[in-house]
């Protein structure tokens, strides 16, 4: 049983969130919860952070809330709650499973920052359901506050992506930043329905000539670290580099560590203000993903 | 090579650029003068080729002017404003405006810069003829710095720019949340100082800069001010501007200082899209000329027709024939023989409608093919001319197994891919754009789609209307507008645009001649409907008050009364009352 001074969470609509919680309570021993939530998902996520005070009592967690389309006043929130908590130096669990990505980049920031010794802990549900759509209501591409890369205006930019079911956010991105190159990164996998569907889906939507596509299990070894080293090595010195993830989260941990080592790569996500629910069910406790 | 190839045009070579541009609609008259302009149009109008093209015109100018010893008149500066570096936000974290637009200023002020310095370096004839050691003295005191050294003293001031972005960015992104770089540029700071000391240099005295600043519609809201506000300067003697943007509803035309530049004024328009009624207008003359030039490169005789490369259906062209026959029976019965331009106005109007009308609906999808055909499906766009191209041939690749054994594109293939791309059209509105555009809603996705319906089923009803005065009229103006009214639609019609769904064009309205804006629908929505894309030179008035309607009902109520004719062919109502 490890010990953990805080165990952050983000506050999901998912199975995932509840039994994440429950199982982190029960591997590890915790000192104190905090659970994350966002301002704009409050309608979705009231069921499940009802459910806490079944196993939680009311004082058992610091419940903060923070805003999905004002991520600026999110930084400025999750900067002072690092502050104000004192929390340097201590140990941080952190549940990545039901997190946006920009969340868990801005808290692997602070984390560093404030030197935590940190480990992050992801949850696989039991199965994904096949549904018609998986996101919309999107905002713009963004790139996040101080990993936003080095870039150079008289070089060309490629993007590396981690691909997952959603088509539509790959698009966006191509139609934003209108790279020279894409390089696709389709996840492998039974839960993907296998990596030849996936991709084959993505070539015949995206309508885009320069893509290249390559095959990963984002669960496995390094969550796609090396492979993508491999094509920043290759391409660094001449093209601006923008990451995004939209596949098993994972892989958004790789990707910190990669614009940690290679600063000049950016790092960029899509906001979505409307999910799904049903793209998700079950959690898989037995194999959780720990990254240290 | 696939040769209708619709990659940017930013990722083509020069010598591609120099092949591929269709010399006879260059702009260059706009662009190679002291005045400045806005070049407007969607994605896929042919901006950044334009301003690329006339780029490589000008430095071949600039070269033979110093060939002859003769004073360099223009440089093009090419500035591409879609670098990652207009995405950067920490300047939101900044706790003063005033440092966020320094930041913002910054970085467009040194991108500019470093494109000034590339747009000399790729003319090797005047670092030839200049004196490096005095350059580099005044570069040095200009920037309070020792350039580092290089032989060419123009690389040396690239290296000391691109360090300038590396330190800034490297600053602005360390960990702290209110890092801020002091040392900041502006266009008063560095690039008229800059020009300044170019233009004290032997052939360079009366030199100007053109700034061609591509998609600027990407910059952040203080870049955009600042651009503007150069834009305002009064003394246009030393350098202009030459900006391209989409013309989103957004584009803000304000200053820094909070005045906004004028039209006319302080700058011209120039609406790079271009609506088209036949083969002979200019987009349609520019469209032919795309295409029989991407079929040279493909090795096809420089005389070769492209309508005999993409061939109309046999069938498609008998039918339509034999409808315009039926027309000009029908206009001899109401005119009489004599009055022919009625008749042909007759023939013009109805002609297609008729084949439309009558076809049985349990006959096959129609066969939409030919060149004509792929013209008007392209709404005015070159992007959307090349896309069906490119399919149709990857797709007789596919047929034929080889680009070797393509004479031509069937047009059962044309058909199909067609049919294709138009059911795509309906299926992105059916799974709503809203997955796809930044800042739409699930509802507003919907009401887009209902417009979208409405207006097929409207134009279908008046193609289908035997008394239609304007059947195949596939373009809307919006009659009877009111502030409600409007701040309701206007949002919807803008996402549609966002998405290539619809055009916004200008053209003399009926009553007065004066200018009015009209909507055209992408007009590869219309072969999955049955409808013709083959529009005709006219708009269909809908009351603002019914487009309102159409968002949330997915209807427009036709009134075939009201459009009918009398017997000496006129109107009896204005469309206005339909719908």
């Amino acid at each position: 049983m490890a010990k953990f001074n805080y165990l952050i969470t983000c506050a999901g609509w998912e199975d995932r969130f509840v039994d994440g919680l429950k199982s982190n309570i029960e591997l590890h021993d915790i000192d104190k919860i905090i659970i994350l939530r966002v301002n704009e998902f409050t309608e979705k996520t009231k069921n499940n952070v009802a459910k806490l005070g079944e196993f939680l009592g009311n004082d058992d967690f610091q419940e903060v809330e923070v805003s999905l389309l004002d991520d600026a006043k999110t930084w400025r929130i999750l900067e002072a709650l690092f502050g104000d908590l004192a929390i340097s130096s201590q140990s941080l669990c952190i549940d990545i499973t039901t997190m946006p990505r920009f969340l868990i980049w801005f808290i692997m920031h602070f984390s560093e920052y404030y030197k935590n010794n940190s480990k992050y802990v992801y949850f696989k549900p039991e199965r994904y359901e096949k549904c018609n759509w998986l996101t919309s209501d999107t905002e713009e591409p963004r790139l996040v506050f101080k990993h936003s890369g080095i870039f150079l205006p008289d070089q060309p930019t490629i993007l590396i992506i981690q691909t997952g079911f959603d088509i539509e956010r790959v698009n966006q991105l191509i139609y934003s930043y209108e790279p020279a190159k894409v390089y696709l990164w389709a996840q492998t996998g039974k839960q993907y329905d296998n990596a030849i569907e996936n991709i084959n889906k993505h070539k015949e939507q995206l309508q885009y000539q320069e893509i290249e596509y390559f095959e990963i299990d984002a669960y496995r070894d390094d969550y796609g670290y090396a492979s993508m080293e491999r094509i920043i090595l290759k391409t660094k010195d001449e093209y601006n580099i923008v990451l995004s993830s939209f596949g098993p989260k994972p892989a958004s941990l790789a990707m910190f560590k990669l614009n940690k080592e290679y600063p000049e790569v950016g790092l960029s996500y899509v906001l979505v203000k409307n999910y799904n629910d049903c793209y998700s069910h079950g959690t898989d406790i037995e194999n959780i993903i720990i990254v240290e | 090579m696939n040769p209708f190839v619709f990659s940017g045009a930013s990722n083509l070579t020069n010598e591609q650029i120099l092949t591929l541009f269709i010399h006879d609609h260059n702009y260059s008259r706009f662009i190679q003068s002291k005045r400045n302009f806005f070049f407007w149009g969607e994605r896929g109008a042919g901006k950044t080729m334009t301003l690329l093209y006339n780029k490589l015109v000008m430095q071949k100018e600039v070269k033979d002017s110093i060939s002859h010893n003769s004073p360099i008149e223009y440089i093009p500066v090419y500035v591409s404003c879609i670098t990652p570096l207009v995405f950067k936000r920490e300047y939101l974290l900044l706790g003063s405006e005033f440092q966020a637009s320094v930041v913002s200023e910054h970085y467009l002020a040194l991108s500019m810069a470093l494109a000034l310095i590339d747009a000399l370096i790729e003319i090797p004839e005047i670092i030839e003829r200049i004196d490096q050691s005095e350059l580099r003295l005044e570069l040095d005191y200009l920037l309070d710095s020792k350039l580092p050294g290089a032989d060419n003293v123009l690389k040396s001031i690239k290296l000391f720019l691109r360090k300038q972005f590396i330190q800034t960015q490297q600053k602005i992104n360390s960990p702290e949340s209110d890092s801020f770089y002091r040392d900041t540029y502006t266009f008063s700071s560095l690039l008229m100082p800059l020009m300044d000391i170019f233009r004290s240099m032997k052939m360079m005295h009366d030199l100007h800069f053109i700034f061609m600043m591509d998609d600027a519609h990407d910059l952040n809201a203080s870049q955009r001010g600042a651009l503007n506000s150069w834009i305002a300067y009064r003394d246009n003697s030393s350098f202009s501007f030459k900006v391209s943007a989409a013309k989103v509803s957004d584009y803000s035309l304000a200053t820094t200082s909070g005045g906004a530049i004028l039209h006319g004024h302080d700058y011209i328009s120039i609406n790079m899209e271009q609506d088209f009624q036949n083969l002979d207008s200019s987009y349609g003359k520019m469209a032919k000329k795309i295409i029989s030039k991407r079929l040279d490169l493909a090795g096809f005789p420089e005389d070769f027709d492209s309508s005999d490369f993409f061939p109309v259906s046999k069938s498609l062209e008998k039918d339509i024939a034999k409808c315009k026959e039926k027309a000009r029976i029908l206009a001899i019965e109401k005119y009489g023989n004599s009055d022919s331009k009625k008749i042909n106005d007759f023939v013009y109007k109805h002609g297609r409608a008729i084949y439309f009308r009558e076809r049985s609906p349990k006959a096959n999808r129609v066969q939409y093919s030919g060149m004509e055909t792929i013209i008007h499906l392209s709404s005015g766009v070159i992007r959307n001319l090349l896309e069906p191209c490119y399919v149709m041939y990857d797709d007789m690749i596919s047929e034929t197994g080889s680009p070797d054994k393509i004479d031509k594109i069937k047009p059962s293939i044309q058909a199909e891919v067609i049919k294709r791309l138009s059911d795509r059209f309906w299926e992105r509105l059916r799974d709503g754009i809203d997955k796809e555009l930044p800042d739409c809603s699930v509802k507003q996705a919907e009401q887009v789609s209902c417009l979208f319906h409405a207006l097929a089923d409207l134009f279908r009803n008046r193609l289908l209307d035997p008394n239609c005065s304007e059947p195949r009229a596939i373009a809307f103006t919006i009659s009877a507008k009111t502030d409600k009214l409007m701040s309701e639609l206007k949002p919807i019609l803008n996402l549609a645009r966002s998405a290539q769904l619809l055009y916004i064009r200008s053209g003399t309205a009926k009553d007065g001649g004066a200018k009015e804006d009209y909507y055209v629908p992408n007009r590869m929505l219309w072969p999955a409907r049955g409808l013709d894309p083959v529009g005709q030179h006219a708009r269909v008035s809908i009351q603002a008050s019914k487009l309102v309607g159409a968002i949330h009902t997915g209807k427009i109520e036709y009134l075939p009364q009201h459009n009918q004719m009398d017997p000496s062919g006129n109107t009896i109502q204005a469309d206005m009352f339909n719908g």
